[in-house]
């Protein structure tokens, strides 16, 4: 199998990746590791689809 | 639309069986690691498989596809149209009797290169040694080292910083699994999604050639049209596959090569990911199953050597050297006979 690097498979993975160290950043930090999972998954989600998607419009790729 | 005959009738059962077999070894690939670290059940996972198997194959699956997969033989020196047909028949067949083996036995093989290798029994049998592109084949073989190494590297280097960087920092491991639990489920969906969409063609390849070069008046050529109908019938065969018999080779890969939870699941995962994401623009020879096996046993590495079923590795990768040759062998068997009784 291979996979083409195209906008929809960048984002969705990109979005994954950056939203995972996002989470991992606000597991850690004391501000924020009292939040419930939920609401960390979806901060980080939110926050890493917006960055890429930014990024891809900024290049062009959107 | 395609002329009811028998041989089409034929086809399209082997085709059918073929996508069964495809979507019940290769659903692992997505689903094996959540399953593992029971991130989700296995009637969940089979779910959500089925969705984004059925959305890959049919909505980003290829309109064309070569009329030999991975162009390892090349059509135009085997003159006949109808052996072609016939080879196709004989090799979507093989490489499907070969897969079911391999999935009875819970061992996860590229299911490309079943075909590519039952492909290569067809060309061997009907045009002798010329007719295969040897180069290419040159690649397979490579792929059989590249492909786990990669994976592996790439995972044990992400497991190992995240390990370094996060779970140890992070006291609440349960806690971190739970949230890591979403990521991963979210990269397999990734991964399944594109696999519905690239690997739909190993069973409806050469259905859509053998249907192809049967018609009455076909001219033999390199590529042939995939309509909508046959994208869908090959995801339905996937994801009646996977619902069926996927949970064997869920449990080799989930629990059988290293134990897996959320974070090293995920790791595995989006390794596996993006080295094949990252590969279509390198071009190295890269298999999707053999990479994720890689990413497994890096993530399970990062913990030492102990944390591995090496027996069990050691039974895949034969598996991987077996499936090149026994396809080939058989496909080119069938053909000969089918040959005979034409």
């Amino acid at each position: 199998m291979g996979v083409d690097a195209n906008p929809v498979t960048v984002t969705w993975m990109g979005g994954i990746g950056i939203a995972a160290l996002v989470a991992s950043y606000l597991l850690v930090n004391e501000r924020t590791r009292q939040w419930s999972d939920k609401r960390i998954v979806l901060v980080a989600l939110a926050v890493s689809f917006s960055l890429v998607l930014s990024t891809e419009r900024y290049l062009g790729l959107l | 639309m395609i002329e009811l005959t028998l041989f089409a009738a034929a086809v399209l059962a082997v085709g059918l069986y073929m996508a069964w077999n495809v979507g019940a070894n290769d659903v692992a690939n997505a689903m094996g690691t959540s399953v593992g670290s029971r991130a989700i059940t296995i009637r969940q996972a089979i779910l959500i498989a089925a969705v984004f198997e059925f959305s890959g194959a049919v909505l980003f699956g290829k309109h064309v596809t070569d009329t030999v997969r991975k162009g390892i033989v090349d059509p135009a020196a085997i003159a006949d149209p109808h052996v072609i047909a016939l080879g196709a028949f004989s090799a979507i067949l093989a490489a499907g009797l070969w897969i079911t083996f391999a999935t009875w036995k819970g061992l996860p093989v590229s299911t490309t290169h079943s075909v590519v290798g039952a492909m290569t029994g067809f060309g061997l049998a009907a045009a002798g040694l010329d007719v295969v592109n040897w180069a290419k084949m040159g690649k397979i073989v490579a792929s059989w080292v590249v492909s786990p190494v990669v994976g592996g590297i790439v995972a044990f280097i992400s497991f190992s910083l995240f390990r370094h960087f996060v779970i140890r920092k992070y006291p609440d491991r349960a806690r971190l699994e739970r949230v890591f639990a979403y990521f991963q489920l979210m990269t397999a969906s990734f991964v399944a999604f594109a696999h519905g969409s690239n690997d739909v063609a190993n069973a409806i390849g050469p259905v859509a050639a053998a249907l192809e070069f049967s018609r009455e008046g076909a001219t033999v050529a390199s590529k042939v049209p995939v309509p909508m109908w046959l994208l869908a019938f090959g995801g339905a065969g996937i994801v009646i596959g996977l619902a069926t018999w996927g949970y064997k080779v869920m449990a080799t890969i989930g629990e059988r090569v290293t134990e897996i939870t959320p974070t090293r699941g995920f790791c595995a995962e989006f390794a596996t990911a993006s080295v094949v994401l990252a590969n279509s623009q390198i071009g190295l020879p890269i298999s999707t199953t053999h990479t994720l096996v890689g990413s497994v046993i890096g993530v399970g590495m990062a913990r030492g050597i102990k944390a591995l079923n090496l027996r069990i590795i050691m039974d895949i990768i034969t598996s991987w050297l077996a499936t090149v040759p026994i396809a080939a062998v058989v496909s080119g068997g069938i053909f000969k006979l089918l040959m005979i009784v034409r």
